[in-house]
């Protein structure tokens, strides 16, 4: 039965999982229509910030954190909905996670320490651009799009690494 | 060095016209694997939630509370690329 406590985690994982598409699907595209740089072509044009764009605007410095606090803690707080009911797999007794997790948790942390190494490597090599110069550049020529994708994934944080405290088996 | 003589900046400069190839690829990765990763775990998730199984969250708030330093960890390197990309 399609109770609160089940449709509000699908609902909210579908919008989740939708915005990324939407946003990834849009990024492509809009990629594949470049014919200049987006974000000019010299260095400080290229990194600039969210409140660059708007000078002087507080809402963007005060907001823009905000936004990722409040996401992350919206994730948190679903992780207490989904929780909260009763269960068949919530009675599975503690024991080692599935294989699929042992491999996924190393994947996904070699993919995050591939990525920190890149920076490093392109930072030390003038002829590549960091990946810190791509997220300001999207932030730069889509805000809303990067922030919206930003706060899916500060919302997925919340949710997965940041438990209900005493609900987890 | 960047602030003496941008390299950088002169290769992105350049007049050249392959040089919106040598980027566009990039820009496309870039956006693709932030993305891609957490919506695969984010669809896998879902349809173990839709499946009522155990879901992927459960495994991994329970990983979370069973290593909460290691889960910290992660949230506080979150929020450390957070702030380097958006907050200066």
């Amino acid at each position: 039965m399609l109770t609160v406590r089940r449709w509000v985690p699908i609902l909210s994982l579908s919008v989740a999982i939708l915005a990324l598409v939407v946003i990834g699907a849009w990024a492509l595209y809009e990629t594949t229509l470049l014919t200049a740089l987006p974000c000019g072509v010299d260095e400080p044009s290229a990194v600039k910030h969210f409140e660059d764009t708007h000078p002087g605007d507080l809402r963007w410095k005060i907001g823009v954190p905000a936004l990722f606090a409040l996401s992350f803690l919206g994730g948190h707080l679903l992780g207490y909905v989904r929780e909260s009911r009763d269960g068949p797999f919530l009675d599975q007794p503690r024991g080692r996670p599935a294989f699929w997790l042992q491999l996924l948790l190393p994947l996904f942390l070699t993919l995050v320490a591939g990525l920190i190494f890149y920076e490093a490597w392109a930072l030390a090599d003038p002829a590549r651009w960091p990946i810190t110069f791509y997220i300001r550049c999207a932030a730069s020529v889509a805000p809303g799009q990067t922030l919206g994708a930003a706060c899916v994934v500060c919302a997925l944080f919340g949710h997965w690494f940041w438990p209900p405290l005493g609900r987890t088996s | 060095m960047r602030g003496v003589c941008s390299v950088r900046a002169l290769v992105l400069a350049s007049p050249r016209a392959d040089i919106i190839v040598d980027v566009r690829p990039a820009l496309a990765v870039a956006a693709v694997v932030v993305v891609l990763v957490f919506l695969v775990v984010a669809v896998a998730d879902l349809v173990l939630e839709v499946r009522q199984q155990r879901t992927l969250g459960q495994y991994l708030r329970s990983w979370a509370n069973a290593y909460p330093l290691f889960a910290a960890f992660l949230v506080t390197l979150l929020g450390a690329l957070v702030g380097h990309f958006f907050w200066h």
